[in-house]
């Protein structure tokens, strides 16, 4: 029983990882517009599809595909936060809860529409592959998954602490109004936040599509693990999304294992409801942070 | 005016009624407590599940169901809410989410009460004791008499001290506190008539219905739904969710007939983004504030 306990920490690490990938785009939008994006998921699924066909119609790798569908969601999120976003910004948090809801039911249908129920999956030759280290087996997919959403986190933690829109970012998500006075350009950075937090979502679409299965709900299965992520690291910390992300996916591979499949997915939604009730503020966000963005 | 009352569309007029009456629930929570519950289908579902269980597992009549129903359901609401109160907008929205789908998880695999996924088909025995009616407009006469209950209350409140202290608790709860408001004590009292009201819905669905299974019942898109109408109505206006109703239900009906499940939940989400962004106020508010420049 004991023995098989460094596989399954393993593989939770590198599942971990990818759901950390999945929330760091969620957190960012939180902590620079305090808007809880619930059409996040949606956007990974866009991603997802933009992997696939591009691996189906011209046999681009999913890994690949980062560079060419990325550029692309980070651009639908620009306009996103144009029509959508913005308008809501002051708005009652109903109006904003379900402006973002019903993005992600237009977003939803529409993939439904165009692509069909089917799901679909991209099959690559390293699909399969696995390497063994010691009595520990480590599947390609996943470690490629791991590597890259560790990348990205590390490239948005250093676009923050040390561009000049990275620092002003965080100026605004300390005092949106102080930054303001200081000369930033709330709106422009607003702007910049929604679609780096999408494109975010974009990333971790293409890893997924090689694990994943593609299909139109897919973002609502994974938005309610980032949720989870997301609310356990502290909302509007990168470096939480990640934490919590490693976290989660140890935990979930554990209670997988040990106790039941089913309470797998109940075991997330009860962890995420205690830490709703007793940390609010989460691992590492700020005491208050929960309470702010509502009025 | 025998098209005009034929099965089709005396079913649209039922389904009209109930999803105003089950909006108008969660208008008293949201519209009036500020308290954006994501959760609704939770108490919808558990509602009909146990009319449903109790009817045809243990052959009792679905009145007491409905009483069961209605406990359990208020009872559950109060162990969910209390802790979420302390969360507020979104946060509290966020939570709410978490129950529909834990219910499904618990409706799925708790097979030996709930038939699993395969769901509860309800035996059609036509009586005022089963609550099954051969005709459609006994059930029209009784979603009715449902969706007015809830308009009373919803009248009844936005006149009186609850809706005012609710209203009071929505917009600034410190404030409101410090003024000598239970707060806490009046979020309960406002989630309890959502939960106890929403069951009825609930009920109502099964005994119409005829046949439950986990994701048509607990499914999030009935929360939304819920939610939809009231936006749509106007929200924290006694009539926005009945004009919310009868302009969406309707419409959805046309929708189903022509168009299948993708292009009809498409136009749903165009219609409550636009309804969103261009009328927050919703048809109720927008009016109101046409005719009082």
């Amino acid at each position: 029983m004991l023995d098989i306990l460094p596989q399954l920490l393993v593989s939770g690490l590198l599942i971990g990882g990818v759901y950390g990938l999945l929330s760091i785009g969620l957190t960012l939008i939180f902590g620079v517009l305090r808007i809880v994006n619930f059409a996040q998921g949606e956007f990974i699924m866009l991603a997802m599809f933009g992997a696939f066909w591009l691996h189906a119609l011209w046999g681009i790798d999913p890994y690949l595909s980062i560079f060419i569908v990325t550029p692309v969601v980070f651009g639908l999120g620009l306009l996103t936060e144009r029509v959508v976003i913005k308008p809501i910004l002051h708005a009652p948090h109903a109006m904003q809860i379900f402006a973002t809801f019903g993005l992600s039911v237009v977003l939803q249908n529409l993939a439904l529409t165009f692509w069909g129920p089917d799901y679909r999956s991209v099959q690559t030759e390293y699909a399969s592959q696995s390497f063994i280290i010691g009595n520990v087996a480590v599947s390609a997919t996943s470690l490629y998954a791991f590597i890259v959403a560790f990348l990205m986190a590390a490239i948005l933690i250093g676009f923050l602490q040390f561009s000049r829109d990275g620092k002003a970012l965080r100026a605004m998500v300390q005092n949106r109004y102080a930054a303001s006075l200081m000369g930033v350009n709330t709106e422009r950075l607003n702007r910049i936040a929604f679609g780096a937090g999408v494109a975010c979502a974009a990333v971790a679409g293409c890893i997924l599509t090689p694990i994943y299965y593609t299909f139109p709900t897919a973002g609502v299965d994974l938005i309610i693990t980032a949720f989870v992520v997301v609310v356990l690291g502290g909302l509007g910390s990168v470096a939480g999304a990640m934490v919590g992300g490693l976290i989660i996916g140890v935990t979930q591979t554990l209670t997988g294992f040990f106790i039941s499949v089913e309470l797998k997915d109940v075991i997330a939604l009860v962890l995420f409801i205690v830490i709703l009730l007793v940390r609010p503020q989460g691992l590492f966000g700020r005491a208050g942070m929960e309470e702010i963005g509502t009025k | 005016m025998t098209v005009l009352f034929n099965d089709y569309y005396l079913n649209i007029l039922v389904m009209t009624c109930l999803w105003a009456a089950l909006s108008g629930a969660w208008n008293l929570m949201a519209g009036y407590g500020g308290l954006v519950s994501l959760g609704q289908s939770a108490f919808f579902g558990i509602g009909a599940y146990v009319t449903a269980i109790v009817y045809t597992k243990y052959g009792i009549s679905p009145w007491f169901g409905l009483i069961a129903g209605m406990i359990v359901t208020t009872g559950l609401a109060v162990a969910i809410s209390w802790p979420c109160f302390r969360l507020r907008g979104a946060f509290f929205s966020l939570a709410t989410l978490v129950f529909p789908i834990a219910m499904e998880i618990v409706a799925n695999n708790w097979s030996d009460m709930t038939r699993g996924p395969s769901g509860i088909a309800i035996p059609f025995r036509p009586g005022l004791d089963t609550f099954i009616f051969s005709s459609r407009s006994a059930y029209l006469i009784a979603a009715f008499i449902l969706m007015m209950i809830v308009y009373g209350i919803t009248r009844w409140m936005h006149r009186g001290k609850l809706g005012l202290y609710l209203i009071a608790v929505r917009d600034d709860e410190a404030t409101a506190q410090s003024m000598g408001i239970n707060t806490v004590k009046v979020k309960l009292i406002v989630t309890i008539m959502s939960a106890a009201l929403t069951a009825v819905g609930g009920f109502f669905y099964a005994q119409y219905i005829l046949f439950l299974d986990p994701p048509s019942v607990f499914s999030i898109n009935i929360s939304v739904q819920i939610a939809l109408l009231s936006i749509i109505g106007g929200l924290g206006t006694p009539l926005g969710p009945i004009v919310g109703s009868l302009v969406m239900t309707p419409l959805d009906g046309v929708l189903s007939q022509f168009f299948g499940g993708g292009v009809r939940l498409l136009i749903y989400g165009i219609a409550l983004l636009a309804a969103v962004l261009l009328a927050p106020k919703g048809i109720v508010g927008t009016v109101k504030a046409w005719r009082r420049p």
